[in-house]
């Protein structure tokens, strides 16, 4: 009897032991099926594209070939390189300094010191920890923050003299570090021209590269003054899902760096305070806000202890904007 | 009979426990201290690398990896391997591509492209100066690679930021790993 009570222990033992073999090899196999490239670009779209659809559907009614230029341009553009998306990002942003909107960048070394440590810093808590990331403010009344291809972050003076406290900083480069971790630049191109050029380039079977733009120059040209154009147009630019998105990273990177972030929710009070209240930003910051609480209300107790707010750093900050001259180099 | 019954009921729990206890580093890079509070560096862990958890005081992970074992901060970990970024893949997956190619606009200023871009559109050299200005600040902290200029075309100085400079960032801030860690044993 107590033999046979032995073997049915080995036996039990031995099936349970086959079972967690076959247990942890199924999760090796999920978790390389998670990671499979063409996982993660079906993953990569998912935010956008519902709006790619839409911008498809109505497209597709003017009756063109649009739609295929387009999904094939934003396909290309989430594959670049890193090389490629920063030459893209570069002339972005070079374009958005010779706006008028857009004066000088606060010409200060403790300044750009301070700023571009803690968009790094932020940063190795995105899911693009890679990459170098680049960030100054500029002389602007405009209460407004944007992010162009491959790591450059603009945050205005005017917004940066209106927080209270780093966090509410750390909440807004977090945001806009969003946009460039989830690719969204080209997500709300709204003029077909920009991006029809391309799109035909693609069709006939080359990558877009740094090499293409600069073979088809003017096409590059109108893409990029549009690119510009929409980022340097208000805070609240893209759609309200792609928004929400760079929201999540940006209270992610901000919570797992140590802020606190609710202060993402006082930051879009003061946008709501700036923006008049007939404006479609108003309903889009409600949900933005709301979203913020419930994904606050998801964490544990224990994550949510000893995050900081102030650290009176953003004061030194805000007397180096006061008493920094349009730098005229 | 019963060594092999132990035996096999020990395999059991260890297989079980190997897999419930792996983490990795999610970050770019993590410090792996002697001790949460004194935080005396025994080295730096770099993405992806996989650990074994051990035990967890409020926001820090015991672990040990490679023959070391010590302390790391939990949001530096996920219990999932993370993903290559694909920008990164095209550069035939050199993990140090982002910060190679940064290191090297130190010596050029603006890429080629965006030198077209700017002739193209006559872009001023003062406007050229401010894009050169925005990203002279160049976040490099593999030690592998170096800023190969202290100067862009355009005259403008390039400051290179390095781990060191992001972890005292942290501690000046109190910020996260910095903030009140539990001391241990």
């Amino acid at each position: 009897m107590r033999q046979m009570l032995n073997r049915k222990i080995i036996f039990t033992s031995f099936i349970l032991l086959l079972a967690s073999i076959f247990f942890m090899v199924a999760c090796e196999s999920a978790s390389s099926f998670l990671n499979d490239e063409g996982t993660r670009k079906l993953t990569r779209s998912a935010g956008i594209s519902d709006k790619v659809m839409g911008d498809a559907s109505t497209v597709m009614e003017a009756g063109g070939k649009l739609v295929e230029a387009f999904e094939s341009f934003h396909a290309a553009f989430s594959d670049m390189s890193i090389e490629d998306e920063r030459a893209l990002g570069e002339s972005v942003s070079l374009q958005a300094y010779a706006s008028p909107q857009i004066g000088a960048p606060i010409h200060h070394p403790k300044l750009m010191f301070f700023l571009n440590r803690m968009a790094n810093v932020l940063a190795q808590n995105s899911e693009r920890p890679m990459i170098p990331y680049h960030v100054a403010i500029v002389h602007s009344s405009d209460f407004n923050a944007f992010a162009a291809p491959g790591g450059y972050i603009f945050l205005t003076s005017a917004l940066v003299l209106n927080l209270d406290n780093e966090a509410e900083l750390a909440a807004v480069i977090g945001h806009e570090l969003g946009h460039i971790v989830k690719k969204h630049a080209v997500a709300d191109l709204q003029n077909g021209k920009a991006w029809e050029g391309f799109g035909k380039i693609v069709e006939a079977g080359s990558k877009v590269t740094a090499n293409v733009f600069e073979e088809n120059l003017q096409e590059f040209g109108k893409l990029v003054t549009e690119m510009s154009g929409q980022l340097i147009g208000s805070f609240n630019q893209y759609d309200t899902s792609i928004e929400l998105e760079a929201d999540y990273v940006g209270v992610q990177c901000a919570l797992d760096t140590g802020y606190d972030p609710q202060a993402m929710l006082s930051v879009f009070e003061k946008l709501k305070a700036y923006y008049p209240k007939d404006s479609k930003t108003h309903p889009s910051l409600e949900e933005r806000s709301r979203r913020v609480q419930e994904f606050i209300a998801q964490q544990n107790q224990e994550d949510l202890e000893g995050l900081v707010t102030r650290t009176g750093r953003l004061e030194r900050v805000k007397q180096w904007i006061r008493e920094d001259l349009d730098w005229q180099p | 009979m019963q060594k092999i019954r132990v035996l096999l009921i020990f395999a059991l729990i260890l297989n079980v426990s190997a897999l419930a206890d792996s983490l990795y580093i999610k970050a770019k890079y993590a410090n792996l201290v002697n001790n949460p509070r004194k935080k005396k560096l025994i080295k730096k862990l770099d993405r992806g690398t996989r650990v074994e958890k051990i035990s967890k005081k409020s926001k820090w992970y015991k672990i040990s990896v490679d023959g070391s074992t010590g302390w790391v901060y939990k949001s530096k970990t996920s219990s999932s391997e993370p993903s290559i970024d694909p920008s990164l893949e095209a550069q035939g997956g050199n993990l140090l591509a982002g910060e190679e190619l940064a290191a090297g606009s130190g010596l050029r200023g603006l890429s080629p492209l965006g030198q077209k871009f700017a002739q193209s559109r006559a872009i001023t050299t003062r406007h050229r100066k401010f894009m050169d200005y925005h990203q002279s600040y160049i976040t490099i902290t593999s030690g592998k690679v170096d800023i190969k200029s202290k100067v862009t075309e355009q005259g403008i100085k390039v400051i290179k930021i390095t781990s060191k400079d992001l972890d005292d960032f942290l501690e000046e801030g109190k910020l996260g790993e910095y903030s009140d860690a539990p001391d241990v044993e």
